[in-house]
């Protein structure tokens, strides 16, 4: 009986195994065609050169990290990401903890999310309107004396980029930061206050610490995010921006455009390992 | 067990997958109607690539132009009479009087049958607008009588053997203004059809020349033509087409496929009955088509896109269905073989050709290019069996802007789905030869034999004497202008000194016009551009354009809003031939832009006015500059490279580089001769005045032929040009951009120069 | 025992399960816990003060651009062309802006209802994308991200990663290879190379995933003593329990696809398929900028009312997702 029984359970086991493979299959069979199999082509392209497909080793990859354009879209892109998430997760952090005490929070909180809602065409075209040299806010400025700029072919289209994703996406992170509050039991403030812990450090010994896992999330779906606001960039300011907003996408479009597949599928490939290492690293980090 | 139930499972969420997608596939079909049905997934849509080389759908109409015998020098009407002969009547271009003329063989010859009195002939005592032919052969003509005090308008009828009467109908005054007839129909022998400029029809019994019925049409927004055949009067406008019963005057049900018909379709230019009304042809830019009144469709007969019906300088005059199978098309072609424009085209069914042409050459270009239009009409007809597929991405009006559009072709080539043939206008021709997209055309221009402007011809020729990109035409930057402002042969630095030489020029234009002959001086070794030579354009630039006079834009701003756009458009024109009225009549001091043609009158026309104007090649950075535009390229990817070699060789051929649509001068030397030496002036030598936009200023424009020193001098200017402008739509827009900052004064040259140099550092970077 | 008393027993661990965990109980404790907040802080207090203060304007600011929108799709040409001369004609001068219309017209939506065909086709397209996208996307993910969540097998972690990556990989990255994959399927210039590939997006797998792992092994231990079998769990367990982290993903998809540009802009060439997101008419003749904002706002608002009626739900589902790692 004994025996048998454990034999059972392994079978179960390599059944079981397999069956959960069989809940993934129809979606990886998809991700299979649509996104390995594309992969695995811009992987193979990376090797080859753009028209004539005649193998070239490395060649490409020596020339991407040699191109100053790439370099300059990479330092771009890393300052843009490396600026706004954080930014971006401490405001909300900030917003999410006051709004969340409060009365009037949830409406507040609607209002931060409906930019969400806005197509990315209709955003650029409001800020075409905006950030005209002879825009709106160049206007509002003229109204109390301070001289306008022209604000998308200057070195404050950055800084407008950045106003506008977190103008995007605030809402979002308000949200999930509420979620992660929500979730820390009230049992242990109480029992902190009877220990007559004040306000700040109720928030520094138990809200911070409790939020820790969502921050995994939060970052994912922000850098996830933050690759959108290229959209806008693009809408309003076309192939060649100012070029403190020259980012990865940009280049990617531009290389596109002139069949410079080459360079592009081994910048690709580049982009996915950083992405690989990042992953890796956040990982590691959350699950120590 | 378990393990069959999870199939199960899975099977149904499958299924049910499936079924959604099906569903949802359906209705796309149904709303869509259009793109290809991809049904339940990939597997269906795939067989449809295969299905049509089995059943070939066979019957199409073949296009032929006659050879008359006669030379109309202008067709009013055609009609296919009750007695089955043909009708015309128009102008003799030989002797130049009117009358009409019969057929019995079906449009092959014509004889004359009468012309039309003395009183209609002379052209002193008024002339004809139009004229139009019944059933039963009368003629009836809307004639304008000069008259002391003005223009009398009054109408001729003449019977089938061309006994002719004034009928007794008078148009009524538009208030105080002369009123005029502006369409005239004769659809059955007791009424004719006129409309007038007010927008009233009138029908008039041809008996005694009262009026039966009118109908009012037009309003403030819309304004309709009209046809009739048989009792029925078709009105179309824009939108929708009307149908009015001519035996009670009452306005019929309205046809929906009709009105649908015309509105997708194009307006109509012509229509024609077999059946006395009961269905109606009717002839649109995009075919032939046909109607029966109450149905539900509108059959199209011909396809305009196969032959000269699509094409855009054909404007048919009208239409004789002689029957079912055979069809005439009188029509004003200026690009036709006889002189003067009005040809006579016969379509005959045939049977055994198929329907849609078994090959199809993909030709692709960013704008619509009329040439190209009009040469692939001409093409076809001499290929049957080919079908050009011509697609100007940016004119669809779909948003596309060019960065769009060259992603999507470069997806479509990588896909070996891209076009056969290019027109490289507007995008980085360089880098697609490098990237080698482009096939070598030295051998096929060797072969095409015809004698070509060398120097631009091989404007791309690399260094090992590859051409992988040839135009087919060109333009000059060139500057015409009063010896105050510009003496010949002056260089850059020389104009540049001069002040007021460009006043009331819009800044973005003029950086525009000299990006052209400026540009080209730039470019180093190594492709980058040399800052020094961007900062000294800039600053000499500024200094020549003077102060910026702010109220410039906002005149062109005004007239944009109130006329849609037209009178900006104007203003920021970089060609030659815009200034002509501005110059002449003193708000600019010199005009110069891109000479895409010679129009030898007007120059004349202008000098007499400057007293001691001067042509001459614009000044600039680089010198003897030429713009090459209709750039043509094969695809090394294409699929059929000896019917794309056949199609370019063709463009490259006299017979499609004397069409001219003013998209520059042809690149063979015969053609460019033809294009510029007036010969459709021959023999004419009047003199007419010509208005600008202002309706006072008037120029006394000689129509004669070019003189020959003159075509002497153009082609020897020709042949000297060497340096092909800087063809980089990037680099331009930067310096078009900075440029009209500098000259707005919002930036210094060198701030403009360093702007224009980190736009275009990422760039050359990439 | 039969299928109904293992319906009854579900439903009671579903029951239990949404206590214990706070699923939907959450909302209860944000009550009691704004309620206790809500006492402590009745008294006067100026800092809160000028915080709530700061929050309402801010909260303007963000909402400012879209007033923008709508005030300029009520105005009529001319007005706009005397506001926004500045940017879009050249004029001398600076645009300018009132938050609202001098003289109200509903012109341009008449236009673009009555005048554009080609916006209701738009339209259409739009909805066939997206409500195709989710629906494949509701299928595929769910059972996806529940195989991740509550099954293991070899190769799991690598296969997650795996996913995490294409996630975040930039749509241009794949760009051409996408085509060429799309085009050996024949699914290029027809809506299905815009759908399968976005019912396959491994972004709500990653959501959702994080939503099954939140229900307790024990629960699916002890229903599984009772003799339910894996599609079962699936279906009365994961399902419900899920609902609402589903409907947050839903929505989130929703944004997604609604105001999708590149992959429509690449893969499709007739104009007839085009969504709604890449319809932006000419806007630099002032003629057709009333048009644009007037399609801004009409695109604006199904994805606003979607977004409303899901905010509940976006919120329950995502928090459940954050809450623990």
């Amino acid at each position: 009986m004994k025996v048998s029984g454990k034999r059972k359970s392994r079978n179960n086991n390599n059944r079981k195994n397999m069956r959960g493979f069989l809940w993934i299959l129809p979606s990886f069979l998809g991700v299979m065609v649509f996104y390995l199999l594309p992969y695995a082509d811009v992987v193979r392209r990376s090797f080859l050169g753009a028209v004539d497909n005649r193998f070239v080793g490395i060649e490409n990859y020596k020339t991407v990290l040699g191109n100053t354009a790439f370099q300059l879209a990479v330092k771009n892109t890393l300052l843009f990401t490396l600026l706004c998430i954080p930014v971006l997760i401490i405001v909300a952090l900030f917003c999410a903890v006051t709004l969340y005490k409060s009365k009037y929070g949830g409406l507040i909180k609607s209002a931060f999310l409906m930019p969400m809602a806005l197509p990315a065409v209709s955003v650029a075209l409001v800020w075409r309107l905006l950030f005209h040299s002879q825009g709106l806010l160049n206007h509002w400025l003229s109204n109390v004396d301070i001289a306008g700029n022209d604000w998308m072919n200057s070195g404050s289209a950055f800084w407008i980029l950045f106003v506008s994703y977190i103008w995007k996406n605030l809402g979002y992170d308000i949200v999930l930061w509420m979620a992660g509050l929500a979730g820390i039991s009230t049992n242990i403030y109480e029992a902190a206050r009877v220990d007559g812990a004040g306000e700040m450090q109720c928030f520094f010994y138990i809200t911070l610490p409790n939020l820790k896992s969502s921050l995994y999330t939060i970052t994912v779906l922000s850098f996830l995010n933050s690759f959108k606001v290229f959209r806008e960039a693009y809408l309003v300011a076309g192939d060649y921006p100012h070029e403190s907003i020259y980012m990865m996408q940009h280049l990617f479009n531009n290389w596109f455009r002139v069949f410079s597949f080459d360079k592009m599928a081994a910048a690709a490939v580049l982009e996915s390992v950083v992405l690989l290492a990042l992953i890796m690293l956040l990982q590691r980090a959350w699950d120590s | 067990m378990k393990d069959r139930k999870w199939r199960r499972t899975i099977g149904t969420l499958l299924a049910a997958a499936m079924i959604c997608a099906s569903l949802a596939g359906c209705s796309k079909g149904g709303a869509a109607g259009t793109g290809k049905d991809s049904g339940t997934g990939g597997g269906d849509s795939q067989g449809n690539g295969t299905e049509s080389a089995g059943e070939q759908a066979m019957g199409r109409f073949l296009e032929e132009e006659l050879d008359t015998g006669v030379v109309f020098g202008n067709i009013y009407d055609m009609k296919k009479l009750d007695d089955g002969s043909l009708r015309i009547i128009g102008t003799n271009e030989d002797n130049g009087n009117s009358g009409v003329w019969d057929s019995a063989d079906g449009g092959k010859t014509w004889q004359s049958v009468y012309d039309l009195p003395d009183e209609m002939q002379n052209s002193e005592k008024g002339w004809m607008d139009y004229a139009a032919i019944s059933p039963g052969g009368q003629v009836v003509c809307a004639f304008n009588e000069d008259v002391s005090g003005g223009v009398h308008p009054v109408l001729y009828l003449m019977d089938k053997e061309g006994k002719a009467d004034k009928m007794s109908f008078e148009l009524p005054k538009e208030g105080e203004s002369l009123n005029i007839t502006t369409a005239l129909l004769f659809p059955s022998n007791e009424w004719i059809v006129l409309k007038d400029g007010a927008g009233t029809v009138y029908q008039i019994n041809v008996s005694d020349g009262s009026v039966k019925y009118t109908y009012e049409l037009d309003s403030d927004t819309s304004v309709f033509q009209v046809f009739a055949v048989g009792n029925n009067l078709i009105a179309q406008d824009e939108t929708q087409v009307l149908c009015y019963d001519l035996q009670t005057g009452e306005q019929k049900a309205s046809e929906e496929a009709l009105s649908k018909g015309g509105s997708e379709k194009g307006l109509f230019h012509a229509v024609d009955t077999l059946d006395g009304g009961e269905s109606v042809y009717c002839l649109s830019g995009g075919g032939l088509y046909h109607y029966k009144f109450g149905g539900s469709v509108m059959e199209q007969l011909i396809d305009g896109k196969m032959n000269s019906l699509g094409a855009p300088a054909f404007y048919p005059i009208a239409l004789a269905m002689i029957d079912e199978q055979n069809l005439l098309i009188a029509a004003n072609d200026t690009n036709a073989s006889s002189v003067t424009g009005i040809c006579l085209l016969k379509y005959t069914y045939s049977a055994d050709t198929p329907t849609k042409p078994d090959k199809e050459l993909k030709m692709y270009s960013l704008y619509d290019n009329k040439e190209i239009r009009q040469s692939i009409s001409r093409f076809q007809k001499e290929h049957t069996d080919v079908y050009v597929n011509y697609q100007a991405a940016l004119s669809e009006g779909n948003g596309m802007n060019v960065s769009d559009a060259l992603k999507t072709l470069a997806t479509e080539i990588m896909a070996d789905n891209g076009p056969d043939v290019l027109l490289l206008d507007g995008m980085p021709v360089e880098t697609y030869i490098e990237k080698g997209i482009l096939k070598d055309l030295s051998a096929l221009l060797k072969e095409s034999g015809g004698s070509y402007f060398e120097n631009i011809l091989n404007a791309y020729q690399d260094a090992q004497g590859q051409i992988c990109a040839a135009p087919a035409r060109f333009m000059i930057p060139m500057i015409h202008a009063g010896s105050a402002y510009y003496s010949p042969g002056e260089d850059f630095n020389a104009f540049t000194e001069r002040k007021d030489t460009m006043v009331n020029m819009l800044p973005g234009t003029v950086a525009e016009k000299f990006w052209y002959t400026c540009g080209a001086a730039w470019q180093k070794e190594d492709k980058t551009l040399d800052e020094a030579k961007i900062r000294e354009f800039l600053t000499k630039l500024k200094n020549a354009y003077g102060e910026y006079d702010s109220s410039l834009e906002d005149v062109s701003a005004g007239m944009s809003v109130t006329s849609e756009g037209a009178g900006t458009e104007l203003m920021k024109e970089i060609y030659l031939s815009q200034g002509n009225f501005d110059l002449a009549f003193g708000r600019i001091n010199t005009n110069f832009g891109l000479c895409k043609d010679m129009d030898y009158g007007m120059q004349q026309a202008v000098n007499k006015k400057l007293k001691d104007g001067v042509i001459d090649l614009m000044p600039g950075q680089a010198d003897h500059v030429f713009v090459p535009t209709m750039v043509l390229g094969i695809s090394s990817k294409s699929a059929q490279p000896e019917l794309a070699e056949e199609f370019v060789k063709y463009l490259f051929s006299q017979d499609a580089q004397k069409i001219s649509q003013s998209g520059g001068f042809p690149v063979e030397k015969e053609s460019f001769r033809s294009v510029i030496d007036g010969h459709e002036y021959e023999g004419q030598g009047n003199l007419v005045s010509v208005g600008g936009n202002d309706m006072d200023e008037m120029l006394d424009y000689a129509m004669e032929p070019t003189p020959e020193e003159e075509i002497t001098k153009l082609t020897e200017l020709v042949e000297s040009l060497k340096t092909p402008s800087l063809q980089d739509d990037v680099i331009k827009e930067a310096v078009v951009e900075q440029g009209e900052k500098v000259l707005k004064g919002e930036l210094s040259p060198e701030e403009g120069a360093a702007a224009i140099m980190q736009k275009v550092k990422i760039y050359l970077a990439e | 025992m039969d299928i109904k008393t293992h319906m009854k027993k579900f439903n009671f661990y579903c029951a239990s399960v949404t206590k214990e965990r706070n699923m939907s109980g959450m909302r209860s404790y944000f009550k009691q816990h704004s309620i206790r907040v809500g006492r402590k802080w009745a008294g006067f207090h100026p800092g809160r003060m000028i915080l709530w203060l700061f929050f309402a304007a801010l909260a303007l600011l963000v909402l400012y651009p879209i007033v923008f929108l709508i005030s300029g799709s009520l105005m009529g040409n001319d007005e706009l062309a005397s506001y926004l001369g500045a940017v879009f004609l050249g004029k001398s001068g600076y645009a300018d802006f009132p938050p609202l219309p001098m003289f109200p017209t509903l012109q341009h939506y008449v236009e673009l209802f009555l005048d554009s065909p080609a916006f209701f086709v738009m339209f259409w397209n739009s909805v066939k994308i997206t409500f195709c996208v989710l629906i494949g996307q509701f299928i595929v993910g769910t059972m996806a991200a529940w195989g991740f969540a509550k099954y293991n097998f070899p190769g799991k972690k690598g296969f997650f990663l795996l996913y995490m990556i294409l996630m975040l990989l930039p749509f241009q990255v794949l760009m051409l290879s996408d085509y060429l994959v799309l085009d050996f399927f024949h699914l290029t210039d027809s809506l299905w190379g815009i759908i399968l590939p976005g019912v396959f997006s491994t972004f709500p797998v990653f959501i959702m995933y994080r939503f099954f792992s939140e229900i307790p092994d024990s629960l699916i231990e002890s229903a599984k003593l009772d003799g339910a079998k894996d599609w079962q769990l699936f279906l009365y367990l994961a399902l419900p329990i899920g609902s609402s982290g589903i409907i947050a993903c839903m929505v989130l998809g929703f944004l997604e696809y609604w105001s999708l540009i590149e992959q429509p802009m690449t893969f499709l060439k007739d104009k007839s398929l085009f969504p709604l997101s890449i319809f932006l008419p000419d806007i630099t003749s002032v003629n057709k900028s009333g048009m644009a904002f007037a399609a801004s706002v009409v695109t604006f608002l199904p994805a606003v009312l979607v977004f409303l009626g899901g905010q509940d739900y976006l919120e329950q589902g995502i928090m459940a997702g954050a809450v623990k790692e």
